[in-house]
């Protein structure tokens, strides 16, 4: 499991436990998604650690609202 | 910047263009018409000159019928007693005069010798051989002749007509009428409202008499010098208002010539043609034409006021229908799309992009993204229940 997934993991986790209802994680995800150019829910543990991919996760992260760690 | 400002700007830069057009179109029709009003002036002012010496001589003429006709008259003029026709003919032609403003009278001998015999207007003065065009001209043709002729000081409409015996057969004479035309300023003057000025032609006219005159009566129109090519020899009261002496009369002057316009007033000329067709002097006027220049521009304002408006109005109609069919839908529909494109992006593949019932080209490009959105949101459901 690289970092990619992990972060990607850890913020879907924050979506879900932030969220008021079903269609809340849907638009979270989706605005996520449509932020960083990727769909951060189709991300799996294969997946590699693009260094560009992570910063622009990190970045839609920030405007949006959530925290990552490191 | 936006489409919708693009757009509002390129109508407001229409309309502007389409007003500038638009008030360049009126000034010119502004222009057209007081051309058109000029040539009018021009044409009325020659009309009413020809039909004034027309009616005058139609005056002199019959005046000169009843004369002929008078047997008086005719038996003192062979018995060539020129104190005895006088002393007769002197009170009637002073009636004339007061009357009808006939201003000379003349008993002509036959040609030849074609001498004066009495002048009842200046009884002092005869047996000079006449050489006036009128005068040969009814000797030619045995029929009336008329005309104007410059004199000394001043021009005259003229009749000549052959004097008969009493047989009606046998030319005695010929008998003339005359007046002088600087009357018919103040005649015209009544008829238009127009400010006239009558000017003569400085060559044909004898300084020195015309000195005599000016220097001897109170008021005279104009001293010989005061002019370069004219003398004024009759105006209206407000001429001088209106025209400075001959200034705008141009040296030579063959046909009704505009002199110009200065605010509100046009000035113009027609020739003074004498018996021979050559141009003896000028009428001179002015019209004021501030009647129709105040409901020109009236027209005008009113007519550049609805355009205006109308326009102001076509405009607020082309935005409002622009927002109502292309901006507001293109918003409606933007919104629409990030909302699809949220749910797809957050994992909702099961998601359709609705259509409205509309054929038109928004409408179209909506039916074409709501079927792409269909693809893609199929495919991903493929993709993540693979295995």
């Amino acid at each position: 499991m690289g970092l990619f997934y992990e972060l990607c993991a850890e913020l879907l986790e924050q979506v879900e436990s932030q969220a008021t209802g079903p269609m809340d994680v849907v638009h979270a995800k989706g605005k996520l998604s449509v932020q960083a150019g990727f769909m951060v829910g189709l991300v799996g543990p294969s997946d590699p650690d693009d260094p560009a991919k992570i910063e622009k996760l990190r970045k839609s992260a920030r405007e949006l609202g959530y925290t990552l760690r490191g | 910047m936006s489409i919708r400002l693009k757009v509002l700007l390129s109508i407001t830069l229409i309309f502007v263009v389409g007003a500038g057009v638009i008030v360049l179109a009126l000034n010119q029709n502004y222009t057209k018409t007081l051309n058109a009003e000029t040539a009018s002036v021009l044409s009325g002012a020659q009309a009413n000159l020809d039909a004034l010496q027309q009616a005058d001589t139609n005056k002199l003429a019959s005046t000169l019928a009843a004369k002929e006709a008078d047997p008086k008259i005719r038996d003192l003029y062979l018995a060539r007693d020129r104190n005895a026709l006088f002393a007769y003919v002197s009170p009637q032609f002073a009636a004339m005069k007061k009357d009808f403003q006939i201003t000379h009278w003349y008993f002509e001998r036959p040609n030849p010798p074609g001498t004066i015999f009495l002048r009842v207007h200046k009884p002092a003065q005869f047996d000079d051989v006449l050489k006036r065009k009128t005068y040969l001209q009814s000797v030619k043709t045995g029929g009336y002749a008329s005309g104007l002729e410059l004199g000394a000081t001043a021009v005259a409409l003229r009749v000549v007509h052959p004097y008969y015996a009493a047989d009606g057969t046998t030319i005695i004479g010929y008998m003339e009428l005359g007046e002088e035309i600087a009357s018919f300023v103040k005649q015209l003057n009544q008829q238009t409202g127009d400010q006239y000025g009558l000017y003569l032609k400085k060559s044909g006219l004898d300084e020195k008499s015309w000195s005599a005159i000016t220097s001897s009566t109170p008021g005279a129109q104009q001293a010989w010098t005061d002019a370069q090519n004219w003398v004024l020899v009759g105006s209206t009261d407000a001429w001088g208002e209106t025209s400075d002496s001959e200034a705008g009369v141009p040296a030579s002057l063959s046909e009704p010539t505009s002199l110009g316009q200065k605010a509100n007033i046009l000035y113009g000329a027609v020739p003074i043609k004498d018996a021979g067709g050559d141009v003896i002097g000028v009428l001179a006027f002015s019209h004021d034409v501030g009647a129709q220049v105040s409901a020109l521009s009236q027209a005008q304002t009113q007519v550049l006021g609805i355009i205006l408006a109308m326009l102001v109005i076509l405009a607020v109609a082309v935005a409002i229908l622009m927002n109502a069919l292309i901006f507001n839908r293109l918003k409606e529909m933007t919104a629409h799309m990030e909302e699809t494109s949220t749910l797809l992006a957050g994992g909702s593949f099961d998601v359709s992009y609705d259509v409205k019932n509309s054929t038109d080209e928004i409408g179209q490009f909506e039916a074409f993204f709501a079927q792409f959105i269909g693809l893609i949101a199929s495919t991903m459901r493929q993709l993540t229940n693979r295995p």
